[in-house]
């Protein structure tokens, strides 16, 4: 087990990493101790079958958060269709119709730099397989905070834009497989 | 180098912006308040607070910048299934007689219009007043004339189809000096005042519309707002919030939930001896 202090987990990929998620939450421990807040690039006029299809696998609760709604360890979070999801300081999440990002609506970017500015040096960042840049300026701010960075390893990636825009920003912290991204989450300690 | 804020710094300028312009920049959410005003001191290469509030001295500029907290609607008909369940309501509780429909948020228009599409297709134009608010006196000018981006044309023509409008969405619309405007003719009985939610309609109100509005404040303004518009609506009319926004508790003694997924509600109507 690893003693860290960390407080949430935030994870960007784009339609194609949905394979990659889902697998990644079938591995996750039942009693997983911390939020996992996830932002997927996603089709704006479906509302319903993504998070559906999501919980099929997952062992944690997969919510799709309202405005205001409250941030609660071992569940997991994933962005609704045309709204950009924030973190605030007083841990609930708050929707946003403000323009795309990166031709994105939720944009990673936004997510994970909302999350670096909250949880600072207590927040996992992890960007998978994706054919866009977005997602790699909220890494720099993650690893700006001191929090933990990590990329799906571009060698195991469909698309690997993604992975690579945020290497060419920071030095991630660590550059593992879907496995390994797993295995290194279960290792955390409560 | 851009202004670099602390959290107490941006609540006293929050608290001072409120004091001058009257709109509610106190009760925006944090994260909200934080990156629109980042923009909008990026925009307007303004590098000192001092020089923002030279800025806002000039009424037009004040207005602008009030403009610039208002969040546009995204798209007409955003969420067709919700526009297809007002105008199941429409027709089935209001086909007959004269109702008033609140917007206390006329943001970039796209509510308004697919209202007032909405509207003419059952044939209730000329059975409707429409009341429509919004901060900005130049935001006004543009709902007035019907002003609409054409960069989300195909948005917005694929949600019609989904809300299986029965024209063609262009039909409703002209393009005059490279803008599309909304054919004014559907505007005859819209009335739009300057201001928020505190300036109510001058008549009691059937249905009020408020989507993705209350998501940029805090729940302490949700509290504010909804008394209000329950000072508003009619017993039995409706309330409608967007998809992913939900009212707190409280306000269960008052409203009941008829449509989860659209997030409609509808004030009691044993509440009409009050």
């Amino acid at each position: 087990m690893i003693k860290a202090n960390y407080k949430a987990v935030v994870i960007g990929g784009s339609a194609g990493s949905f394979s990659v998620v889902s697998k990644l939450l079938s591995q996750l421990r039942e009693d997983f101790p911390l939020p996992v807040i996830i932002c997927l690039h996603r089709l704006k006029h479906v509302r319903s079958g993504l998070v559906e299809s999501i919980r099929l696998k997952s062992k944690l609760e997969v919510i799709e958060p309202n405005d205001k709604q409250t941030i609660v360890a071992g569940k997991v979070y994933l962005a609704p269709s045309n709204y950009h999801l924030f973190v605030e300081y007083d841990n609930t999440f708050s929707l946003s119709t403000e323009e795309p990002l990166n031709h994105s609506r939720p944009s990673i970017d936004n997510t994970l730099s909302s999350a670096a500015y909250v949880y600072r040096n207590k927040l996992i960042g992890i960007v998978l397989t994706g054919a866009n840049k977005d997602g790699a300026k909220g890494m720099k701010d993650i690893a700006d905070k001191k929090g933990l960075t990590i990329i799906q390893d571009p060698k195991t990636c469909e698309m690997d834009t993604m992975p690579k825009s945020v290497q060419r920003l920071i030095k991630p912290e660590k550059v593992l497989s879907p496995d390994e991204i797993s295995k290194f989450l279960n290792q955390l300690a409560i | 180098m851009a202004v670099s804020f602390n959290i107490s710094e941006l609540r006293a300028l929050a608290q001072q912006l409120s004091s001058d312009l009257k709109m509610p920049f106190e009760y925006m959410t944090h994260s909200f308040f934080k990156r629109r005003m980042n923009l909008f001191l990026d925009k307007n290469g303004i590098r000192k607070v001092e020089q923002l509030h030279q800025l806002l001295q000039d009424k037009n500029e004040a207005d602008e910048f009030c403009r610039f907290f208002s969040i546009a609607t995204t798209e007409l008909f955003r969420d067709p299934s919700f526009w297809r369940q007002l105008r199941k309501i429409l027709n089935e509780k209001y086909s007959t007689s004269n109702i008033n429909i609140w917007l206390p948020d006329g943001a970039s228009g796209e509510e308004l219009y697919s209202l007032l599409i909405l509207l003419d297709e059952i044939k209730l134009l000329s059975k409707v007043n429409v009341w429509v608010n919004h901060w900005s006196s130049k935001a006004i000018d543009n709902l007035q004339n019907g002003h609409l981006q054409m960069r989300k044309h195909d948005v917005n023509a694929y949600n019609y189809k989904r809300f299986e409008g029965v024209k063609s969405i262009d039909s409703y619309f002209t393009e005059l000096e490279n803008e599309v405007h909304l054919n004014t003719a559907l505007m005859h009985q819209v009335h739009f005042t300057q201001g928020g939610v505190k300036q109510k309609p001058t008549v009691k109100c059937d249905i009020v519309i408020l989507r993705n509005s209350l998501i940029y404040y805090t729940k302490d303004y949700h509290e504010e707002v909804k008394n209000e518009i329950d000072k508003a609506l009619l017993p039995g009319g409706y309330v409608c919030f967007g998809v992913k926004e939900q009212l707190a508790a409280p306000y269960q003694n008052r409203f009941e939930i008829i449509d989860t997924k659209e997030k409609i509600y509808s004030k009691f109507s044993f509440l009409k001896g009050e």
